[in-house]
């Protein structure tokens, strides 16, 4: 969820993640992961309960909330569940991109969002580097560099470049650029990451 | 509007589970994890909340 936050954000929706966990144990896991939003504590599962996701299951006999999200319209809107995604087991993913799509139905958008990610120079000779085998600086002369090498090396730079024309392409078909911010993988910042998106009409959802 | 629900595949169903779509959602007042209490309330003040309910994966 962590990578997918900022686009949930980009929704203009807040964003909370819960469990049935203790304040400290999330303090500590909060700080661990540099994770960028709440994780609120819900001890005795009261709110899994409330929300009906409170249930029994592996291992034998253990009460547990199911993995499930919830959209909830603002205060001044009533707080009415305007979304919800309950997980049949803790095994099962929901796909970020399709999550995306319902969210911004359920909020009544009609809204096109792309992303692109520019991998940052200092990226790219990293993951150059390490596709190089001998270790990239022990060639002198081309003949010495495998071929498959350089094959790797020019597809890096090609997917680069055409990130690049991408960025410039919405920019001229009149996307919106939404946000820009730098891409991380972990503490290293690999990239930029460009946020284009483009109303296509927008459904009034006052029901 | 258009039938969502078939353009979603239709939602998850759940054996003994009750929807909770266009019900009012419950109030609340948990700890966050610098140990302060949020609301519901509080956390709606500016627009829609997704809360996320996770077992140990992002």
């Amino acid at each position: 969820m962590r990578q997918h936050y900022w686009d949930i954000r980009s929704l203009g929706v807040e964003f909370v993640a819960l469990a049935n966990e203790e304040p400290d144990n999330h303090a500590e896991l909060r700080e661990r992961l540099d994770l960028p939003f709440q994780l609120l504590a819900d001890p005795d599962s009261e709110l899994a309960r409330a929300l009906h996701i409170y249930h029994e299951n592996e291992p034998a006999g253990r009460l547990i909330a199911r993995p499930a999200m919830f959209l909830i319209d603002s205060h001044a809107n009533g707080n009415t569940i305007l979304w919800e995604h309950v997980s049949p087991t803790s095994r099962h993913r929901v796909e970020p991109s399709r999550i995306m799509e319902e969210l911004m139905t359920a909020l009544g958008f009609r809204i096109q969002v792309v992303n692109v990610i520019v991998p940052s120079s200092g990226e790219l000779e990293h993951r150059i580097a390490a596709l190089q085998h001998p270790p990239l600086g022990l060639h002198k002369t081309p003949q010495e560099v495998q071929p498959g090498v350089l094959v790797q090396r020019d597809f890096m730079r090609q997917l680069t470049m055409a990130a690049h024309a991408e960025v410039h392409r919405l920019a001229a078909d009149g996307w919106r650029l939404k946000a820009v911010s730098t891409e991380y993988e972990g503490a290293r910042p690999v990239g930029q990451r460009y946020v284009f998106a483009r109303t296509l009409d927008e459904v009034t959802n006052m029901s | 509007m258009t039938d969502v629900g078939a353009f979603l595949g239709g939602p998850t169903v759940i054996e003994g589970r009750k929807s909770l779509l266009g019900e009012t959602a419950p109030q609340f007042q948990l700890a966050g994890d610098d140990g302060k209490k949020l609301s519901l309330q509080r956390l709606t003040l500016r627009g829609p909340l997704l809360m996320h309910f996770y077992r140990g994966n992002w």
